[in-house]
């Protein structure tokens, strides 16, 4: 790895920089204490996480933003409302409605992927249309088939004299799955951060011992997580996590997809959505079904949505039947963006990073809006104003990185 | 398909339509035959009685829910009171009829024919001579109403304000008395009311003579049709009585239903056409276009069939299609030069917005205050595109995803400006507090609907919007033309291919500047033509999806993101809110009294689009 | 290694800024969460009101997003973040939008048992929300039904129109509202017609709803020829659309905008030039002046005050005395009557029953006899 000085490092990672200073003039301004950023950002990176990294592999297999995360979480809350009908709770509950997203979201995931397969070049549009047919057919299925055609007995779930399913489901009840895991083994930053330090140490020295790592990375990433654990005895620096808690299961779940992530890619179908998505034409001719690989892809991306949207859930406690899909798309799309991905190349990393950056905004910049305006209204505009200006200038400045790489060569090309 | 089958096919639906459409036309002139007269003589009297027989229950019940209810509300009880003491009077009254049926079918009914049918000529007359009376007493009174609205323009001019701008004068009418004839008649039409009752007492045991007098606005509301053709009358009387009184019911709706046939018998000589020539078509239009056209068309059958008025439906199609026409032109130059479609269309939007709101608050009138505010919003939206197409030149490939949070940023931070922005006029902010409203009303003192009136008539029930429409035709001609120019070509090659372009000398960035700076300016228009005929500009969040609904209509038109002809901007906008338009009403018809239909809607109508998108193989046509 | 350079990076930054939120001491607070100006602005203007009444460091205002039905998390961390200030003692939140609920069970769950929460005009389920806050307050849109009624049978109204979508007849209490009015159609013989407008959030948006209206009144009336008929709809988007229609057609009623008050929809329908902070009455006087050169003023009704603001006043009050008072009783339904009573004489207030005769405890729902606008020119 060759030496670099703190110019490149700041301009390779200008987005990052140029959101953190963001986040930290935010921060100042909010007037927030930062145990309770801490504490939101702990509660935003459980929920999402999960969304975000399910964005991963369409990408690489070359169909953008996957917006079939939004029929992904129409599918949890199909069965979500089963549960709650059955009145399975906890983690029982919770499985079981993973266990049923799992087969209702790989078929929508399989019709989404026939569909796209039919109008390459037009997904654009077709994504658009598809998402407003989708609605209406889970309207038609919440308002009209389930409650009517289909009774529900469970209290609270049909409101007597109207026409389908009610507006809020409920799964903070006795037998929800609020905090089905979450609510498992919650441990404080501190723990936390000493058992990810103690584990990753452990392992990396066995993977050392067993030469299977880099001598030199593993020492590093050692060092670093003693870093850590050192940084959080500090009495001071642990006062600032004092409020948030963290939610070891639901961690220890998005770890796991990470590794998930990282194991497919290097399987020989991980491979294969690679080169669809490099070059369509090129995967084509060197035998591979471009179709079929593409339709797999939406399918485990439209399933892990599903199950991320489970964690939505659980974590809030309950959904708005109408509207809680509705959401799950737009923020996850622009976490990763915001990340470093493109709409061609993403990594766990890049996803991870993008969750954190984006959330830590979101929960700095409305209390800095109102401070700096002294009009709440103002300060509600200027939050999605900067939200969204901050995502376009990120898209920029990563573009812009893009195409200065390769006029690397090309000295000072400065345009406008 | 082979080419036999489909020649059959083509045989069978055409022999189908035909046939549909001679059924049509034999039954169609026996409306106003005797045929159909006695139809609806017989229909009528069946009614009548009816309406006499449940009526003098019905009309009891009326007169004891009347009187509980002012009973009730004398006592001061609340809803729930009335509606228990409603309920406990019908049930009183039902009771105490319960054995009064009669049957109608055994009855001697000459009399009561022959009666009726006078009765129906003086209603006629009487109501004859009403419209005459009315219509003179307008034109009458016309002078006295224009120098009364002149008088008004001068109070105003003294005042030192802005005369208001031309309107139409309506006359008072509340000084209308009923003339002598009016009376005469009035009286004549009574006299034959009394003779009817005489007769209906005959048959009707039970029928008063106060019970007839409460009947009579009854019974002439059953025989008085505003529009007195075949349908409405046949549909009006057998909803009420049934078509048991007939002897050949089928002949009836034979007769009834012709229109229907002749519809139908069309519809199906166009599906063959559509099948017949669909090689050509499809080569002009596209699958797509074809399957959505269709889909249109049958739109537009479903509309006859449930007797809605068509003219008023295209109508208003056509003025929707007006509307929202230059927003979806805007995407046209963005695609041209190559930045793709223009989703950053809301920067344009509030430029638009802001040349309007000045041209209220300088209060200046009419077609000048409409032309400042084009002039003005396209001079900000020029600026602000020209800034805008700096930043998209530097991320040449990646637009779309940018300009989307462009644009959705701009409109926030234009909500924070909506909020400070100096406007004084009390037109534009709001009752409390400051800051500009959230929905500003138009009104004859500036720009409402200045377009869709101007030199507007009517054809019918079907409304021309000339203004709108020359509009419309103007700035897609100019487009056009543009497009055409040695700046149009190039830019055009930009946007094909830009390394080409590019080798070729071409100034790949001035290009991509022209076109977004164009877009950006059209879209400023655009809101402005929305406005002017939806009499409300919208402020704050309102502009945040029109980009996207504009991105929809031009696809749907053919283009593509690197391809777009006019063409496509008025097929598609035509296609995409007519489908809108008539969906809903045809829908709402189809399964009346469930909002299901609202969901069909929305299934059926993406579902073609979304089929036809499949249709197009991976690629559009040019 | 880069990420674990800004990652240490952002927390040498954190530590730069060592919390220095930690005041203490007896002072107590209040805070209001509202919408924006753009999403309806009586609630905003209440907020500023109580400001000025109590003073800035008493009353903290902040809004939760516009878009909040796609910003759930939004709202959530704004209400986590007021409760967060040790001061804040009590949360009225109007509208209590989608995420109110998870909100305030969050709020609680940070170990928050001291603060006070009360929702106004709660969007989510009756049962859901009642759970989760101390006080919900909202508009009686079922007794809407009856008043709605009334007036249309005092005007003699044949046919009333009722304007809505699937997702809006989901809904608890617009269903309630719903059937409510087709009984009293029912009993007082106006026929009741069920119209299905294109939904507010369909692929066209809006503004295709809105143009709907506007399409749609011209042919009812003409459907209905000669006969008065009603129009009500439940969507806030549409009412300019239908104010217009209804305007222009001299057969035509309009009982009242979906949230009563003088201030929905009118002064953009009428292009009022309201002046800058006016009250009730003037409004009320403006508005019925308006009408009347277009003949209207006997054909539209609403409440004579803005129900949203007067739940704000009254919440804000309500926390106040509650805070002052030192009293352990959070939902002290006499003195909410007698709150109630003091600010709108006149004003009826009942607990909230579901269809199955369920009474909420803590639900109040409140009613303003509608005025006749005659009275006011």
């Amino acid at each position: 790895m060759a030496k670099k000085d703190i110019r490149t490092i700041l301009r390779e990672n200008a987005v990052t920089v140029m959101f953190i200073v963001l986040c930290a003039v935010g921060l100042y301004f909010s007037g927030q204490s930062i145990s309770f950023v801490m504490y939101e950002l702990f509660g935003r990176i459980s929920r999402n996480a999960f969304l975000v990294l399910a964005l991963i592999i369409p990408i690489i297999a070359g169909m953008g933003i996957n917006f079939a995360v939004t029929i992904g979480a129409m599918a949890a809350q199909i069965s979500a409302l089963w549960i709650v009908e059955w009145g399975v709770g906890g983690l029982g509950g919770f499985l079981l409605a993973a266990l049923m997203t799992l087969p209702i979201a790989a078929v929508f995931g399989f019709l989404i992927g026939k569909l796209l397969n039919k109008m390459k070049g037009q997904e654009m549009i077709g994504g658009l249309i598809l998402g407003y047919f989708a609605n209406g057919l889970y309207q038609l299925l919440f308002l009209f088939i389930f409650g009517n055609i289909i009774p529900l007995n469970a209290p609270g779930l049909v409101i007597k004299g109207s026409t389908g399913v009610a507006n809020t489901i409920n799964l903070a009840s006795e037998n929800g799955i609020k905090y089905a895991l979450d609510g498992m083994l919650r441990m404080s930053v501190k723990d936390a951060v000493y058992w990810t330090a103690g584990i990753g140490i452990a392992v990396m020295l066995i993977l050392l011992a067993l030469k299977k790592a880099d001598r030199k990375k593993a020492i590093n990433s050692c060092i670093a997580l003693a870093v850590m654990a050192g940084l959080i005895t500090i009495p001071a620096v642990n006062e600032l996590f004092s409020l948030a808690s963290v939610p070891t299961v639901t961690f220890l779940v998005i770890f796991a997809l990470c590794l998930f992530n990282n194991a497919l890619l290097k399987t020989k179908l991980g491979q294969q959505f690679r080169a669809v998505g490099q070059n369509r034409v090129v995967a084509n001719a060197a035998g591979i079904n471009v179709d079929r690989t593409r339709i797999i892809a939406i399918m485990i991306s439209t399933v892990l949505a599903g199950w991320g949207q489970l964690i939505f859930v659980q974590n809030m406690g309950s959904f708005q039947t109408y509207g809680a899909h509705e959401q799950v798309g737009l923020y996850a799309g622009a976490a990763i963006l915001v990340g470093g991905a493109s709409i061609k190349k993403a990594t766990n990393g890049q996803a991870l990073l993008g969750t954190i950056l984006f959330h830590l905004l979101f929960i700095v910049a409305p209390a800095a809006g109102k401070n700096i305006f002294g009009d709440a209204a103002v300060g509600e505009y200027f939050r999605v104003f900067i939200s969204y200006g901050v995502i376009a200038l990120a898209l920029v400045m990563h573009t812009w990185r893009g195409a200065k790489k390769k006029k690397d060569k090309q000295p000072e090309m400065e345009k406008a | 398909m082979k080419k036999g089958w489909r020649n059959i096919l083509v045989a069978a639906l055409s022999i189908l339509g035909v046939v549909c459409i001679v059924i049509g036309s034999i039954n169609m002139p026996k409306r106003t035959s005797e045929e159909g007269l006695e139809i609806i003589q017989k229909l009528r009297v069946r009614s009548l009685l009816s309406a006499v027989g449940d009526g003098v229950v019905d009309s009891y019940i009326a007169i004891a829910k009347k009187n509980a209810t002012a009973e009730v509300k004398a006592k001061g009880g609340s809803m729930s009171d009335i509606r228990k003491a409603v309920q406990d009077a019908e049930e009183r009254v039902r009771l105490e009829y319960q054995d009064a049926e009669t049957n109608y079918l055994d009855k001697d009914v000459t009399d009561v024919k022959s009666r009726l049918e006078e009765f129906d000529i003086a209603l006629g007359k009487y109501a004859d001579e009403k419209v005459k009376a009315e219509k003179e007493y307008r034109e009458s009174h016309m002078a006295e109403a224009e120098a009364l609205a002149e008088k008004k323009r001068e109070e105003a001019s003294a005042q030192g304000l802005e005369a208001p701008p031309e309107e139409t004068i309506t006359v008072d009418m509340s000084g209308f008395e009923p003339t002598d004839n009016m009376i005469a008649l009035r009286v004549e039409a009574d006299e034959v009311y009394k003779k009817l009752g005489l007769a209906l007492m005959e048959i009707e045991p039970q029928l008063s003579k106060d019970a007839l007098i409460t009947l009579q606005q009854r019974v002439e509301s059953i025989l008085y049709h505003e529009e007195r053709d075949f349908a409405t009358l046949y549909d009006g009387y057998s909803a009420f009585s049934g078509t048991d009184v007939l002897d050949d019911v089928n002949k009836a709706k034979l007769i009834r239903y012709a229109d229907d046939f002749i519809t139908v018998g069309v519809a199906l000589l166009i599906a063959a056409l559509a099948i017949f020539f669909y090689e050509s078509i499809v080569k002009a239009m596209g699958v797509p276009r074809l399957i959505i056209s269709l889909f249109f068309v049958l739109l537009c059958v479903g509309a006859l069939l449930f007797d809605l008025s068509l003219p008023v439906l295209l109508g208003n199609t056509v003025v929707r299609m007006g509307m929202n026409s230059i927003m979806v032109l805007a995407m046209f130059p963005g695609i041209q030069c190559g930045i793709s479609l223009n989703l950053g269309l809301p920067i344009g939007l509030v430029a638009g917005l802001l040349g309007g709101l000045m041209a209220i608050e300088f209060e200046i009138p009419g077609i000048w205050g409409f032309a400042f505010a084009l002039a003005s919003g396209s001079a900000i939206a020029a600026v602000a595109g020209y800034f805008y197409a700096k930043l998209l030149n530097r991320l040449k490939g990646s637009e779309m995803s940018v300009t989307t949070y462009v644009g959705f940023s701009i409109v926030s931070l234009m909500s924070i400006a909506w909020l400070m922005l100096p406007f004084n006029s009390l037109k534009l902010r709001w009752p409390l507090g400051t800051g500009l409203r959230n929905t500003i009303g138009l009104d004859k003192s500036n720009f409402w609907r200045i377009l869709d009136n101007f030199l507007a008539f009517n054809i019918g029930d079907f409304r021309v919007p000339t203004g709108l429409l020359l509009f419309m035709a103007l700035c897609c001609f100019l487009v056009w033309l543009f497009s055409r120019s040695k700046t149009g070509i190039a830019m055009r090659a930009v946007g094909n291919n830009r390394r080409f372009a590019q080798a070729t000398g071409v100034n790949v960035d001035k290009m991509r500047t022209i076109g977004t700076v164009l877009s950006t300016v059209l879209g400023a228009i655009g809101i402005l033509v929305y406005s002017q005929s939806y009499g409300f500009m919208q402020l704050y969040t309102a502009p945040r999806q029109m980009g996207f609904v504009a991105a929809s209509a031009i696809l749907i038109g053919g283009a593509s993101t690197s391809r777009a002809k006019i063409s496509h901007v008025i097929i598609g906008t035509f296609l995409f809110q007519g489908v809108l338009t008539l969906g809903m009403p045809v829908a709402n018809e189809l399964v009346p009294g469930s909002t299901i239909s609202e969901t069909m809607r929305i299934l059926i109508s993406n579902g073609i689009i979304l089929y036809a998108l499949t249709k197009s193989g991976g690629d559009t046509r040019g | 290694m880069k990420r674990i350079t800004s990652i240490l990076l952002m927390m040498a930054m954190l530590l730069s800024l060592t919390s220095f939120a930690l005041a203490e001491g007896d002072n107590w607070k209040v805070a209001v969460l509202t919408g924006t100006v753009s999403q309806g602005e009586e609630e905003f203007r209440a907020a500023e009101k109580a400001v000025e009444k109590y003073g800035a460091d008493r009353i903290v205002t902040a809004t939760y997003p516009d878009q909040f039905m796609s910003e759930m998390e939004t709202t959530v961390s704004q209400i986590v973040a007021l409760a967060s200030d040790p001061d804040v003692k009590a949360i009225v939140m109007c509208q209590a939008v989608p995420g109110t609920k998870a909100g305030f069970e969050k709020v609680r769950e940070m170990g928050r048992d001291d603060i006070l929460l009360i929702a106004g005009v709660a969007q989510e389920d009756p049962a859901a929300i009642s759970g989760a806050s101390d006080v919900v307050l909202y508009a009686d849109e079922i007794k809407q039904g009856d008043l709605i009624m009334e007036k249309l049978a005092e005007w003699g109204v044949d046919v009333f129109i009722h304007y809505s979508f699937p997702r809006h007849m989901a809904m608890e209490l617009i269903v309630a509202r719903h059937n409510l009015l087709k009984e009293n159609a029912d009993a007082l013989g106006i026929e009741m017609v069920d119209v299905t407008a294109p939904d507010p959030t369909a692929e066209a948006g809006l503004s295709a709803s809105q143009q709907f209206i506007l399409e749609d009144v011209p042919q009812q009336m003409k459907k209905y020829e000669g006969k008065k008929v009603g129009f009500f709809t439940t969507n806030c988007g549409m009412q300019p659309s239908l104010q217009t229609a209804v305007l222009n057609e001299p057969n035509a009623y309009y009982p009242q905008p979906c949230c009563p008050s003088p201030y929905h929809a009118f002064p953009a329908t009428l292009g009022l030039e309201l002046e800058v902070g006016a009250d009730n009455e003037d409004a009320l006087r403006q508005i019925a002046a308006k009408l009347n050169e277009k003949d209207a003023a006997g054909r539209f009704s609403t409440w004579p005050a803005p129900v949203n603001m007067v739940i704000i006043e009254l919440g804000v009050d309500y926390a106040v005395e509650y805070i002052k008072s030192g009293s352990t009783e959070r939902n002290d339904s006499e003195k909410i009557f007698a709150l109630f009573e003091e600010k709108v004489p006149g004003i009826s207030v009942a607990k909230y029953k579901d269809s199955e005769g369920k009474e909420f405890d803590n639900y109040y729902i409140i009613a303003l006899p509608p005025v006749n606008f005659e009275d006011y020119l």
